[in-house]
C-alpha cells in the first residue's frame, strides 16, 4: 500500500529525514513514535505531498508520488488525512465540513454526500451536531469530525499527525476508541502519536524515529518488550 | 449664514449628491475586483504576475488621485483617440470611473493580501488532503474566511473612495462638489453652499464608517 525508499527531506542545509525506507501493507495499522523533532510528522506529511520530498521514492495507493507527472490533488482523494488541530474549515458547518470534499473534489450530488456525512457523524457519535459549527465543538469532538471528513473521501489509507496531542486528556479516550474502530474494520492507517499504551494495543507495528532516522520498527511486543537499539531503550524509558 | 439658499438649491445638491453615491459605487465594486486580481497576482507562484501586481500598487499609491485622473481623462487622449472610441462624453465619465477604481484598487489589494494572508494555514492545508486544487482551496476555503475579517476595512476604504470622488469635480465630472459650485456661482453664498456641501459629505462618510465600525465590533464578536 505504502512503499518508501531512502526518503531526504531537507530544508535548506538542514536535514530533517536522513534515509527512510519501510513498506507499509495494506490494512497494516503502523504506529510512528520518537522524540519531538525526530522527523516523523514531516515522514508523514511527505506521504501525501504536503511536504516536497528532496530525494528518495514513495509509492502510495499505487501511485508513485515522488514522480512530478503525479495527478497529486488525484492522489490525495485516496489519502486521508487528521491533523494535531483538526483544521476544520471554520466557516462551514460541521456536515457542510464533511460534504465538501464529497461535492467539490468527487462530484457527487449534494443528497449522496449528505446521506454519507450523516452515516460517518453517527459512526463517530455526532449526529446531532451536524448543524453546528466547529468553534461550538470540544477538541474530541472536532477531531472526531475531521476523522469523518476525511472518510467521507473514501480513501484507502489514513494518516494521523499526534490526532491527541492537543486534546484535554479527558478527550483523548473518545477520539483513540474511532481510531481503533476504524483499524478494526481493516484501514490501512500510519498514526504519528505519544500515545504508547494505543500503540502497543492497536499497532500492528512499531516504528521508531530519532534525528531524522527510523532507528528500529517491529511489532509492538518486540519494540515495547524487547528493543535493541539504545537510543529506542533510552527513549522508552522515559515515556514509559 | 443666509440658510434659506441652501433650501432652495437643496435639488440641486441632492442631484449632485446622487452622481457621487454612483460613481462611488462603481469605483468601489471595480477597486474590489481590481484588487482581488492584484492581491492574487501578487501571490502567484508565477514571478511575472507578481511583478506586474507590484509595479501597479505602487505606481497608484505612491502618485495622487488628482494626476492619475488628469493624466488618463487629458493626458491619454492627447495621443491616442480616445474620445472618438468612447465618445466626448462617455469618454471622461468611463475614464475617471476606472482611474478612481485603480486607485482605490492598489489599496484594496494590500487589505485582500493581508486577509488571503491571514487565512490559518492548516485550512489549506486540510483543503489539500481531501485532494482540493489550489483555485478550488482558494474559492472554497480561504476567501470566505479571509472576506469575513476583511469586511471591515474595505467598508473604511469605501468612505475614502467617497471622499475621493470629490476629485472628479476638477475634471469637469458632474457631482456634488461640482453642483455645488454651480449653485455657488449662481447665489453668490460661498460659505453656506460649502458648508452644506460638508454637511452632505459627513452624513454619508461618517453613517460608512459607523456601519464599519458596527461590523468590526460584530466580526470580533462572532469567533467563527
Amino acid at each position: 500500500m505504502i512503499n518508501v525508499e531512502n526518503l531526504h527531506k531537507s530544508y535548506g542545509k538542514l536535514e530533517i529525514l536522513k534515509g527512510i525506507s519501510t513498506e507499509i501493507k495494506p490494512q497494516e495499522v503502523v504506529v510512528v513514535i520518537g522524540p519531538s523533532g525526530s522527523g516523523k510528522s514531516t515522514f508523514l506529511r511527505c506521504l501525501n505531498g504536503l511536504e516536497e520530498t528532496t530525494s528518495g521514492k514513495i509509492e502510495i495507493v499505487g501511485r508513485e508520488l515522488t514522480n512530478p507527472k503525479t495527478d497529486i490533488h488525484e492522489l490525495r482523494q485516496h489519502v486521508g488525512m487528521c491533523f494535531q488541530q483538526f483544521n476544520l474549515f471554520k466557516h462551514l458547518t460541521i456536515l457542510e465540513n464533511i460534504t465538501i470534499g464529497p461535492i467539490k473534489v468527487l462530484k457527487r450530488s449534494k443528497a449522496e454526500s449528505e446521506q454519507i456525512a450523516r452515516e460517518l457523524l453517527k459512526k463517530v457519535g455526532l449526529q446531532d451536531k451536524e448543524k453546528n459549527y466547529p468553534d461550538q465543538l470540544s477538541g474530541g469532538q472536532q477531531q472526531r469530525v475531521a476523522i469523518a471528513r476525511a472518510l467521507a473521501m473514501k480513501p484507502k489509507v489514513m494518516l494521523f499527525d499526534e490526532p491527541t496531542s492537543a486534546l484535554d486528556p479527558e478527550m483523548v479516550g473518545e477520539v483513540l476508541k474511532v481510531m481503533a474502530d476504524l483499524a478494526h474494520e481493516g484501514m490501512t492507517m500510519v498514526i504519528v502519536t505519544h500515545e504508547m499504551g494505543f500503540a502497543r494495543e492497536v499497532g500492528d507495528r512499531v516504528i521508531f524515529m530519532d534525528g531524522g532516522y527510523l532507528v528500529e520498527e517491529g511489532s509492538p511486543e518486540e519494540i515495547f518488550g524487547k528493543p535493541k537499539e539504545e537510543r529506542t531503550k533510552s527513549f522508552l524509558a522515559k515515556v514509559l | 449664514m443666509n440658510t434659506q439658499v441652501i433650501w432652495d438649491n437643496f435639488p440641486q445638491l441632492m442631484e449632485g449628491l446622487k452622481y457621487t453615491v454612483y460613481y462611488s459605487i462603481a469605483a468601489i465594486v471595480l477597486a474590489v475586483i481590481f484588487g482581488l486580481v492584484a492581491a492574487l497576482m501578487k501571490l502567484s507562484k508565477i514571478s511575472v504576475l507578481r511583478a506586474i501586481s507590484s509595479i501597479y500598487v505602487e505606481v497608484f499609491r505612491s502618485t495622487p488621485l488628482l494626476v492619475q485622473l488628469f493624466f488618463i481623462v487629458f493626458g491619454l487622449t492627447g495621443v491616442l483617440p480616445l474620445n472618438e472610441w468612447f465618445g466626448q462624453k462617455a469618454y471622461p465619465i468611463i475614464a475617471a470611473t476606472i482611474t478612481l477604481a485603480l486607485h482605490e484598487g492598489a489599496y484594496i489589494s494590500e487589505i485582500i493580501r493581508a486577509g488571503i494572508l491571514g487565512v490559518d494555514r492548516g485550512q489549506k492545508e486540510a483543503a489539500a488532503s481531501i485532494g482540493m486544487k489550489e483555485f478550488q482551496t482558494m474559492r472554497y476555503i480561504v476567501l470566505p474566511q479571509a472576506f469575513k475579517r476583511m469586511i471591515p476595512p474595505l467598508v473604511n476604504q469605501s468612505a475614502q473612495t467617497i471622499k475621493d470622488t470629490s476629485l472628479l469635480a476638477p475634471i469637469g465630472i458632474i457631482d456634488l462638489v461640482y453642483r455645488g459650485q454651480i449653485v455657488i456661482s449662481s447665489t453668490f453664498e460661498p460659505f453656506t453652499i460649502w458648508i452644506a456641501i460638508g454637511v452632505i459629505y459627513f452624513i454619508v462618510i461618517f453613517s460608512v464608517s459607523q456601519f464599519a465600525g458596527y461590523l468590526e465590533r460584530r466580526v470580533q464578536l462572532d469567533k467563527r
